[in-house]
């Protein structure tokens, strides 16, 4: 496989950086045309840009409006990068994979959101069930996708009790012990978590990351 | 003498930067409680409906726990629902309204259509009477504060907000021209509440925090916005922005409020340094993790670290959530009560 020429390696980086979307795609087509790895370019410059992007946004050096469209670009060019490692019968690593979504009853999804960003851009695979998630499709979504990990997003305090129901839909069926169940929200808290049985909350973003590190063990 | 002002008019001393001789606590958001509505036999859900009961659901915070002033709407969608959006109220539990699905998922695709006599529309006139209804209960014993969302927020109740928050780079001008006739309709809002009676305004702008989309995007997009409705509307108006807001603290005091409003997220001290003594600043209990989860103990640490930190009156950092524990009001308070002002605190002295 060829090295990563210099030119492909930071363009691709800026437009990641930038979230341009046209000019990510543009940069990985070209590597792969010029035989370049794929699994190469995600560990040398998605993962390791994405990282940096992420910490921009902790650090308020970027803003929510530049990390969505990073995760857009990241989103086209891992598209492609996918179907190439595919294509030479291999499976794309990853930290882990998260089945993430607001719960039933509660359309604010822009926290997930962001939490997808930023697991994304650290290395996870995210299936992001988007907004107003049945228990049942959380639960059988994590068993279709073999996930590590279930985030259960709520804003309203009168949604949380649906957290509740889907982590008891687990037990009932039998599967709680196959996955981390965390729950998210500006309503959740510590006690919550405890009363309901959770393996655990993050207060912002860049806290559940490294919860998802933590309970994976990477 | 200030000890002839009545409740009403210390809140409107304070808020134009006068002097009063204690602290207020209270709140020109959302303050409505589950104990309150419990104590008149109410459902969240029957208060957005009904003039009558939205002000007593309004004024049981003033009458349970002793809050200086009351405020209406008691939900935040009120224009949306006018401009289209579909609202699910909850019938039993005590969630506040919500928008349902977006009506657009960019700026750029919303087809929007500005109905002729706006303040007319919806449930506009349910929140105009109860302002009525508060002002003829209360006469002029009690600040009847009324709030319109920021421009920016009601945005991200029409359009799918992962979409607009992104157009702000991608598309600025369509996020600048929707914004620019959702501050028209906000305006005329505004002007059916101080018609009905208002004696204060804020404009509550929680989507559009600087910290949410950043302070360039909201020093382009959102503070032309702001600027343009306060200096329509008449004194005192208080602008709220939720979130990170330090960033733009200069730019805050200069928006044309006669008071800003910051939440938790914001350093209060390095705020005061900014802004200078002569602006009026409240704030900034957390609602959620102090009001709603924490304890009366921490309920007085959080209210004695705001007034050391610089606030003229304590006020919750956002809406309260309808859960709220009445220790948890009561504490917040009675802290509020326990604290003298500084003389130093006051313009001119």
């Amino acid at each position: 496989m060829a090295e990563i020429p210099e030119e492909i390696r930071e363009g691709l980086s800026t437009a990641l950086h930038e979230g341009d979307e046209e000019a990510a795609e543009s940069f990985t087509r070209r590597a792969l045309d010029d035989g370049v790895d794929p699994l190469e370019l995600i560990k040398e410059v998605l993962v390791p840009t994405l990282t940096e992007v992420g910490e921009n946004f902790q650090e308020f050096r970027i803003f929510l409006p530049e990390l969505m469209l990073s995760g857009e670009a990241a989103k086209r060019a891992g598209g492609l990068l996918e179907a190439a490692i595919e294509a030479q019968g291999k499976v794309v690593t990853t930290l882990g994979k998260v089945v993430i979504g607001t719960v039933e009853g509660d359309i604010h999804d822009i926290g997930q959101n962001i939490v997808t960003s930023l697991l994304s851009a650290n290395g996870f695979e995210v299936v992001n069930l988007g907004r107003n998630v049945k228990p049942s499709a959380f639960l059988e979504t994590a068993e279709s996708e073999n996930a590590d990990i279930v985030g259960m997003s709520a804003l309203m305090t009168t949604t949380l009790p649906m957290q509740r129901r889907t982590v008891k839909l687990f037990e009932e069926v039998g599967v709680r012990e196959k996955y981390k169940l965390l729950v998210g929200g500006g309503a959740v808290s510590e006690r919550w978590v405890n009363e309901i049985g959770a393996d655990g909350f993050a207060p912002d973003a860049a806290a559940a990351v490294e919860l998802c590190k933590s309970l994976l063990g990477v | 003498m200030t000890e002839t002002l009545s409740p009403r008019d210390e809140v409107l001393t304070l808020l134009t930067g006068g002097r009063v001789d204690r602290y207020l606590c209270f709140s020109g958001l959302i303050s409505v409680t589950q104990p309150g509505l419990e104590s008149l036999g109410l459902k969240l859900a029957d208060v957005h409906h009904d003039a009558r009961k939205m002000a007593a659901a309004a004024a049981g915070t003033h009458r349970l726990f002793g809050f200086d002033s009351v405020a209406v709407p008691l939900d935040m969608c009120v224009e949306a629902e006018v401009l289209g959006a579909s609202i699910e109220f909850e019938p039993d539990d005590a969630v506040l309204p919500q928008v349902g699905e977006p009506l657009a998922d960019t700026a750029a695709g919303l087809a929007l259509s500005v109905p002729n006599g706006f303040s007319q529309r919806g449930r506009i006139p349910v929140v105009c009477e109860a302002i009525r209804i508060l002002k003829d209960e209360f006469e002029d014993g009690l600040a009847i504060g009324a709030w319109v969302p920021g421009p920016f927020t009601l945005a991200s109740m029409l359009i799918e907000v992962g979409g607009l928050v992104m157009e702000t780079r991608t598309d600025p001008e369509s996020v600048g021209s929707l914004l620019d006739i959702l501050t028209e309709v906000l305006d005329e809002t505004a002007a059916a509440y101080h018609e009905a009676g208002a004696d204060y305004l804020t404009v509550h702008e929680m989507g559009g925090s600087p910290g949410f989309i950043g302070p360039a995007a909201f020093e382009e997009l959102v503070l032309p916005q702001l600027r343009r409705l306060l200096s329509k509307l008449p004194e005192p108006r208080v602008l709220h922005v939720c979130g990170h807001t330090n960033f733009v603290m200069e730019h805050l005091a200069t928006a044309g409020a006669d008071a800003l409003s910051v939440d938790q997220l914001n350093d209060l001290q390095q705020s005061r340094t900014v802004v200078g003594d002569s602006q009026v600043l409240l704030g900034n209990i957390d609602p959620v993790a102090v009001l709603a989860d924490g304890s009366p103990q921490d309920v007085r640490a959080a209210v004695s670290e705001a007034i050391e930190s610089g606030v003229n009156a304590v006020w919750p950092g956002c809406d309260l959530m309808p859960t709220v524990s009445s220790d948890n009001l009561r504490a917040m308070v009675v802290q509020t009560q326990r604290s003298r002002p500084e003389r130093s605190r006051y313009p001119g002295e």
